[in-house]
């Protein structure tokens, strides 16, 4: 397991193989994979820990307003969410 | 009030759409490689073999292959237009494979210049060819034909 990885799980985000991508259900917060890879480790340490201040879900990149929408619809189905 | 129609529905109408011209190409893809081996096959002990094979991705696949290429995995419904199953790189492929060393030693012997088999290192890489065939009909912006092992 590599560090960007070590620090997700640490902080509490699980990988959704389907969405390829880092949830934490409890922060409410998505990380794209690729913007993973994307970004240092230091920024990935630093977007983890400011806080989710929006009321809402936060996303790593952000999404088309559609794919937001659905992917949003699934989360709080609970289908896309472990935690 | 009517449903709107999903990026699956438009992608499934368009594979059925090309479909026809995806078989067409297996099968010119394959014959064309079975004549480019021929010399190679008829030299062929009993116990060796050069299988060819063609494949046509299956719709589903096709749908769920684009779909993982989409960042969450989302096909982004506003924008239907922009996705086509052309820009799939594999839509047909075929392969082939000697069954035994000595057979790839007859296709290197044997093989027309077309056919570029050097080592069964460099060949089950790719193959690739710079006409303009039926693959280009089925997958738009490409000009070679490519070929999985």
């Amino acid at each position: 397991m590599n560090t960007k990885e070590s620090l997700l799980k640490e902080a509490g985000y699980w990988y959704n193989f389907d969405r390829m991508s880092y949830i934490n259900r409890r922060a409410k917060k998505v990380f794209a994979e690729e913007t993973v890879e994307d970004n240092t480790e230091k920024w990935l340490a630093a977007r983890i820990a400011e806080p989710n201040t929006t009321g809402d879900w936060q996303f790593y990149d952000e999404p088309a307003v559609a794919v937001r929408r659905a992917f949003v619809a699934e989360l709080e189905n609970g289908r896309a969410a472990h935690g | 009030m009517v449903e709107r129609r999903t990026v699956e529905d438009r992608l499934r109408s368009e594979y059925a759409a090309l479909l026809p011209a995806m078989q067409r190409t297996r099968t010119e893809v394959e014959t064309e490689v079975q004549h480019l081996v021929l010399r190679a096959t008829l030299g062929l002990d009993q116990y060796e073999r050069i299988i060819v094979r063609a494949r046509l991705k299956d719709c589903e696949s096709a749908v769920d292959a684009l779909r993982r290429r989409e960042k969450f995995g989302f096909f982004d419904a506003d924008h239907l237009e922009q996705y086509s199953l052309t820009s799939l790189p594999d839509l047909v492929v075929f392969g082939f494979s000697p069954s035994r060393n000595a057979a790839w030693k007859r296709l290197t012997k044997h093989s027309s210049p077309e056919l570029p088999v050097g080592s069964p290192t460099i060949s089950s890489r790719s193959f690739s060819s710079t006409r303009d065939d039926g693959i280009q009909e089925i997958s738009s912006g490409r000009k070679s034909r490519s070929c999985l092992f």
